[in-house]
């Protein structure tokens, strides 16, 4: 036992020092492997389409006159945190698109007055799309912005009350005026009553039925605009660089900024690989706001409760009833081309698809997707790694085989998109009143 | 290679057993391949219900395994059914006839809507029907469905009986658990363990000699890659010939390079095998990425003839980057001819 025992003890620390050996060498060799390979001449390319630098200059809006006067935007701004353009005082748009979370509330569906429909989409950058509204309902942000206002689960007002609200507020009526020339002498009740609007409350219909087709038209022409000064605030909302976009430049301009290794790690730059790669989500997050604008059944499952949602397919039929639509009397595209509207894709190819939205604001807007339905960003990954059937239509995603390692890394790149708006801070505020009329550049 | 055998009768039976039921449906939903379909007079359409919170996409085609949120979906077959009204009543199935229950045994149902656990009104679906119930108890129903002809006054039913919860499987689970354990006993008594063991001890050799005869085919699919990355740098060709050789066909985009995510609009020209001006045709246009099976976001339209051979063609517009194929349809008096153009963004 004791000459096994010595025999033991003199061999030990050569297993020792030969254990250490193979595991430098191990170490050796896995290290270099670890180091993500170089992006490739093709893949920063790719990776330059997504740089925020190369977001175009926002086009005018043709249907909007004062979608880039200031004046309409101050005046938006204002109204887009005034609770009195709600049916009981104590809802604003800002009641749902909170500053703080990139214009979005946190709920899988919004809570107003009753609960709306869908998940609050943010409006950072939404003035790039021509389309709003995850079904795609209406074709521009002033339209858009008409219907919480009236719609009884959301803001609950009625166009007639909102019309006469302008009217009674000094600044409000001053500036609406001055955008758009005289407003109406609500003053006659016989003509104007007290609350009209239609499909709302049936008391305000049937008043709106009771009016003449020439009232309507300018009461209706009178919210119009106020969804145009809504819009010219909303156009401002623009989201600001994120490390990602720091992270793209330091790769394509490797000699004079901070060596790009510092801003990412090395399972970011795998989840950015995949990303652009073998995962696929560029096929619709693509472009400086990774969204296409597009329309795509990806297999979510209904809501609880509730049928699947036809999506788009829906929302085109609404958008071409729409008098606010492009082509409407209320819009101010003279040459009537609204191409957008005119070529849309209709039909059952777009059954049950909703709009890509984009990924630049993922940071205070969960839960995701149209209805909420997935509370985590480890949740969504996993969805479309299974992207299973759609209980209607069919889902465009097909299943990836990603492993759970490459989801996390994707959603760790995610994150890196994350960045606070580029819009200057006192546009993210309730305007205090007492600044309200004064305007600077 | 007796045990082969075996397993193979084994293993036919058992599928026999398992698929029987499908192949046994019954009232006006039909089995046809993978898909359920559901008869209703002259109309057909798919037929799925959903359990969305048991079993999340999991297809039922008429029996569902428990009580709880159910959805039924129709996705017509027959597009007509996208425009008359579609009326959808569930009932307990009281008839007595079980799964043959047919319309006639509903018609002969005095007071329907005392048995009535699911009633959704007449109304017109234009791209697909749903209807959503949450059977609060399992047992038998029949599923009714109401349909107008779209100009006479004529109404078609479908009756189809299924049940919620209830075991449909009958003897068959027992029936299978009898047939393992017969062909278990079968197997040991005939020295299959022992067969197996042996067998074991040479599976490590041939899984060696199984990678070497995938590497040929690993280092095929490589260069198949590899083909497919060179590919994506080649740029689109100026000009297409027509599936009939007459004609030729170029493009100008009034954005260059192609944009993705941006409404534009293309002039197209045509000229024939002598190089002249193809005048007065008409265009039509179809498209779309071929590798992921689907369309233009858009509907692009030729909208003007210019002259010259040209034609202005609005409403164009890519959402992603990869390979896209527009399909002209070019028809004047004298002929129709088709055109395939291929860009690459």
């Amino acid at each position: 036992m004791s000459r096994f025992g010595s025999i033991a003890a003199q061999i030990k620390p050569i297993i020792f020092v030969v254990g250490i050996c193979f595991l430098l060498l191990l170490i050796l060799l896995w290290w270099p492997e670890s180091r993500p390979p170089p992006w490739t001449q093709a893949e920063k390319s790719i990776l330059n389409t997504l740089n925020i630098t190369n977001l175009p200059v926002l086009k005018p809006d043709p249907s909007n006159a004062v979608a880039d006067n200031l004046h309409a935007a101050k005046f938006g701004q204002s109204l887009f945190f005034d609770t009195r353009l709600s049916g009981n005082g104590k809802v604003a748009c800002a009641t749902c698109h909170q500053p703080q979370r990139r214009f979005s509330d946190g709920l899988s569906k919004a809570v107003a007055l009753g609960q709306s429909q869908r998940n609050t989409p943010s409006i950072v950058g939404s003035a790039y799309s021509p389309w709003l509204y995850w079904d795609g309902r209406k074709d521009s942000q002033w339209s858009q912005a008409l219907s919480p206002l009236e719609d009884p689960a959301e803001q609950g007002s009625n166009r007639m009350y909102l019309a006469r609200l302008i009217s009674n507020d000094s600044f409000y009526a001053k500036t609406y005026v001055e955008l758009f020339g005289e407003l109406p002498d609500f003053n006659d009740t016989s003509r104007f009553p007290e609350n009209a609007g239609p499909m709302s409350y049936p008391l305000w219909n049937q008043a709106w039925l009771n009016m003449t087709a020439a009232d309507q038209y300018l009461l209706s022409q009178v919210f119009a605009n106020l969804g145009k000064v809504l819009a010219a605030y909303e156009r401002k909302l623009m989201p600001g660089p994120a490390r990602f976009d720091e992270y793209v430049n330091a790769v394509l301009h490797e000699d004079d900024t901070l060596p790009a290794n510092e801003l990412f790690n090395s399972q970011e730059i795998e989840g950015l690989r995949l990303f652009i790669g073998e995962a696929g989500c560029l096929q619709c997050h693509n472009g400086p706001l990774l969204s296409n604008n597009e329309f795509h059944n990806t297999g979510l499952l209904p809501f609880p409760g509730e049928v699947p949602d036809q999506g788009r397919s829906k929302g085109v039929e609404i958008l071409k009833n729409d008098p606010f639509n492009c082509l409407g009397p209320f819009s101010d595209e003279m040459s009537h081309q609204c191409q957008e509207f005119t070529y849309m894709r209709t039909g059952s190819v777009v059954l049950g698809s909703m709009r890509t939205p984009s990924l630049r604001n993922l940071g205070g807007t969960a839960p995701y997707m149209h209805k909420g339905q997935l509370s985590t960003l480890a949740q969504v990954m996993e969805h479309y790694n299974a992207a299973p059937l759609a209980l209607i239509g069919h889902n465009e995603a097909k299943p990836l085989g990603l492993s759970k390692k490459q989801l996390g890394q994707l959603e760790l790149f995610l994150n890196t998109l994350d960045a606070p708006l580029s819009t200057a801070d006192e546009w993210l505020l309730k305007p205090d009143s007492s600044t309200l009329g004064n305007f600077t550049e | 290679m007796n045990i082969m055998r075996s397993i193979n009768l084994l293993v036919s039976c058992l599928l026999f057993v398992l698929y029987a039921p499908s192949l046994l449906a019954h009232g006006s939903v039909v089995a046809e391949g993978d898909l359920c379909l559901i008869k209703i007079g002259f109309y057909t359409s798919h037929f799925k219900i959903f359990q969305p919170l048991a079993s999340k996409e999991r297809e039922f085609c008429e029996d569902i395994p428990a009580s709880g949120e159910s959805i039924f979906v129709m996705e017509y077959r027959h597009q007509e059914l996208a425009n008359v009204p579609i009326e959808f009543r569930i009932i307990n199935n009281i008839t007595g006839k079980g799964r043959f229950a047919k319309l006639e045994d509903v018609q002969a149902i005095k007071d329907i809507d005392a048995i009535t656990v699911f009633y959704q009104p007449p109304t017109i679906e234009p791209q697909v029907f749903t209807a959503l119930h949450n059977f609060e108890q399992e047992g038998n129903f029949l599923g009714i469905v109401t349909v107008k002809h779209p100009q006479t006054d004529q109404y078609y039913s479908a009756v189809f009986p299924f049940s919620v919860g209830v075991n449909s499987w009958g003897l068959i689970p027992l029936f299978v658990c009898f047939a393992l354990l017969a062909q278990l006993i079968y197997w040991t008594s005939s020295g299959g363990f022992g067969r197996w063991r042996i067998a074991t001890k040479t599976k490590s050799n041939k899984r060696n000699g199984f990678v070497i005869k995938c590497r040929p085919m690993l280092i095929l699919a490589t260069s198949f890659l590899l083909m497919g990355a060179s590919s994506e740098t080649t740029r689109a060709q100026p000009s297409w010939v027509s599936d009939s050789g007459s004609l030729t066909v170029t493009f100008k985009s009034e954005i260059n390079p192609l944009p993705i995510n941006q409404m534009h609009n293309w002039t197209l020209h045509l000229q024939d095998q002598n190089g002249m001006p193809v005048a007065n045709a008409l265009i039509t246009l179809t498209g779309g990425m071929p590798v992921h099976n689907h369309g233009f976001p858009t509907n692009p339209v030729m909208t003007q003839y210019l002259g010259n051979g040209d034609y202005r063609v609005e409403g164009i517009r890519f959402h992603m980057q990869g390979d896209w194929v527009l399909n002209l349809v070019i028809t004047t008096v004298d002929f129709m001819d088709t055109v395939l153009i291929s860009v690459t963004l």
